[in-house]
């Protein structure tokens, strides 16, 4: 369904010293038909900016997006309008995404009168999208103010699924809701997703919550994906020490950071927080390689023991 | 704690009766909306005048509804203090940190300028922030979300306080960042009184002695944080956990009532499993079940 190869995105600020900030670097994955693939990482890691990259709502730096079969990367704006109707996002705050001089009702008619469908169809299909999000008629006319956050997030993903889409990104659908909201709020977007047979990106910082979402993971840190695997694997037998940490988080980054002499530029960005870290990572970039059969790491202390696919800590 | 508003009176906070003893941590959990945030300011005197007040807080035997307003801004910050919600918008972004928190010395402890500074910049370090000497001269954008939040806790400490209430201390932050905020809490809550509001369970879980929950301005259930954590008793604490990610994310049916128009009986009946008639026209009150109190005539 989805294949991304080797997408990075920079942003460079500042006149005289230019700064380079990679934002994506070098990332790599596929989602298959029908399957939710989650995303995880701190704020600042390059999450949503993938996101909206895989879109193209941000222009990629370089790499390649193939969607459906089509390589989506180059692709001149008529023509990628004509796809963007089959990949939608749903955006992390529902109260901004929301036009608010508008009523909830002509916000989801918007993207049906655009594909060509005439008055009556349209009103008779925002009533059904309404009512399949768990909001009643009553709500068509009135503005997103005048809804709690929770009702606002499913006026948006009415409005995502008028346009019959078949990929979704879902960008921390509910970071701004409370947890029974939130229960809610994913329970429709996992039902949903069952009934339209929908692929998702599901990006979230809680990995709590991908448990319940999600068929694999890929855990990001500053702009890379450091591991990816199924869910049962990455919960179980975390690999890279920070999705260890995000599982576990047992020792304090920020106290335990050290500066060793000549590691100014270390090679693997998580170097500093590393309690593994030694000689090869200041020189070496950690590819994601192999580890077994569904799961992939960026780490150099996880090798492959030769003989089969029992994982083996280098000893240093 | 009745706010008026041109939709008709808010009713923000209703027959509260809470208790917190030296040295306890107290965490006050509910959804955004339910009342908590105002039930914490409403102890420090910071709602504005209009809202309509009833009832009597006392700290340390002293009725704080009956203090001037002159000595109730004495007793702000130095007895009381507070880590506000939000450090994006709590902390004023045309000053630098250090003499935002350098106004407290200088208010409470009438130190001057410099030495005041000084002793914001030892502040810093106490809640962990790397080089405060350099960072007590920048101004909030500079900080990270997590630093902003350790710069409001400074603030709330700064003239050591016996009683901190801190309102929402972890909200957006991330996971890890969220772990070191609470883990500098737990340093900081030592010999100390706390009032913790959260909505989040696990933090209330990690620090707090005693839990009460708070639903459409009332509390509805106070237990010491094991049992709560073994057992619920009221309907919506129960929807409530296992409403988590890691129970099982099992929604509550329906939505918190508006606090403008709270329904008859008990204010949860409407979307309760074990609801009566009698909950839809009587109001329960607090009864005692096993040391913990609960709001539900499941109990009575």
């Amino acid at each position: 369904m989805l294949e991304v190869t080797g997408l990075k995105k920079t942003f460079t600020s500042g006149i005289i010293s230019r700064t380079v900030t990679k934002a994506v670097d070098d990332v790599s994955f596929y989602i298959e038909r029908g399957e939710t693939l989650g995303l995880v990482g701190q704020s600042g890691c390059g999450k949503s900016t993938l996101g909206q990259c895989i879109l193209r709502l941000i222009e990629p730096t370089a790499g390649k997006i193939v969607f459906n079969g089509t390589d989506i990367t180059a692709l001149d704006n008529r023509v990628l309008n004509s796809i963007r109707p089959s990949m939608q996002m749903i955006f992390q705050d529902p109260d901004s995404s929301l036009d608010p001089k508008m009523t909830i009702g002509q916000s989801i008619a918007e993207p049906l009168k655009l594909k060509g469908n005439n008055r009556e169809k349209t009103d008779s299909k925002v009533i059904e999208l309404i009512k399949q999000v768990g909001l009643s008629p009553e709500h068509i006319n009135r503005f997103p103010h005048q809804l709690s956050g929770g009702q606002n997030q499913r006026a948006v993903i009415a409005r995502v699924l008028a346009l019959e889409p078949i990929f979704i990104v879902a960008d921390e659908p509910t970071a701004s809701l409370d947890i029974s909201v939130q229960a809610q709020i994913l329970n429709l977007v996992k039902d949903l997703k069952e009934k339209y047979a929908l692929t998702m990106l599901f990006i979230s910082h809680n990995l709590e919550l991908m448990k319940h979402m999600c068929d694999r993971v890929a855990v990001m840190y500053k702009g890379k994906i450091v591991e990816i695997g199924n869910i049962d694997e990455i919960f179980h037998h975390p690999l890279h020490p920070y999705t260890k940490l995000l599982l576990k988080g047992d020792y304090d980054p920020e106290t335990e950071t050290i500066e060793s002499k000549g590691a100014k530029n270390p090679i693997c960005s998580y170097y500093f927080e590393c309690s593994s870290r030694s000689k090869v990572c200041l020189t070496e970039t950690p590819e994601l390689k192999k580890a077994s059969n569904h799961q992939l790491v960026a780490c150099h202390h996880i090798m492959k023991n030769v003989s089969g696919n029992t994982i083996q800590k280098e000893i240093k | 704690m009745d706010f008026p508003t041109d939709d008709g009176l808010v009713k923000a906070v209703n027959g509260v009766d809470l208790s917190i003893t030296e040295d306890e941590i107290l965490g006050l959990i509910g959804e955004s909306g339910c009342g908590k945030s105002v039930l914490g300011l409403s102890i420090m005197r910071l709602l504005q005048d209009d809202v309509i007040f009833k009832g009597d807080i006392f700290y340390r035997g002293r009725n704080l509804y009956s203090l001037e307003k002159e000595d109730m801004r004495k007793l702000r910050g130095k007895e009381i203090g507070m880590i506000l919600q939000n450090p994006g918008s709590s902390l004023n972004p045309g000053m630098t940190v250090g003499s935002q928190i350098a106004e407290s010395f200088m208010l409470h402890k009438r130190v001057k300028g410099r030495l005041a500074v000084e002793m914001a910049e030892k502040l810093l370090g106490r809640v962990k922030i790397k080089e405060p000497s350099k960072r007590v001269k920048e101004y909030p954008h500079q900080y990270s979300g997590g630093m902003k939040e350790r710069a409001v806790i400074a603030m709330g400490i700064a003239s050591e306080p016996r009683f901190i209430i801190a309102d929402e201390p972890t909200k957006g932050l991330d996971v890890t960042v969220k772990r070191n905020i609470v883990k500098l809490l737990k340093e900081i809550s030592e010999k100390k009184t706390l009032l913790i509001i959260t909505h989040d369970l696990g933090v209330a879980e990690e620090l707090c002695d005693r839990i009460a929950v708070m639903y459409a301005g009332e509390l509805i259930e106070i237990a010491p944080v094991t049992s709560i954590f073994e057992s619920q008793l009221h309907p919506y604490t129960q929807g409530f956990f296992n409403s988590l990610p890691s129970r099982g994310l099992k929604p509550i049916k329906g939505s918190s009532p508006s606090l403008i128009d709270l329904p008859n009986g008990c204010r949860f009946h409407p979307r309760c499993n074990y609801c009566t008639n009698r909950c839809k026209k009587e109001h329960p009150s607090m009864v005692e079940k096993d040391g913990r109190l609960v709001r539900c005539f499941l109990y009575a």
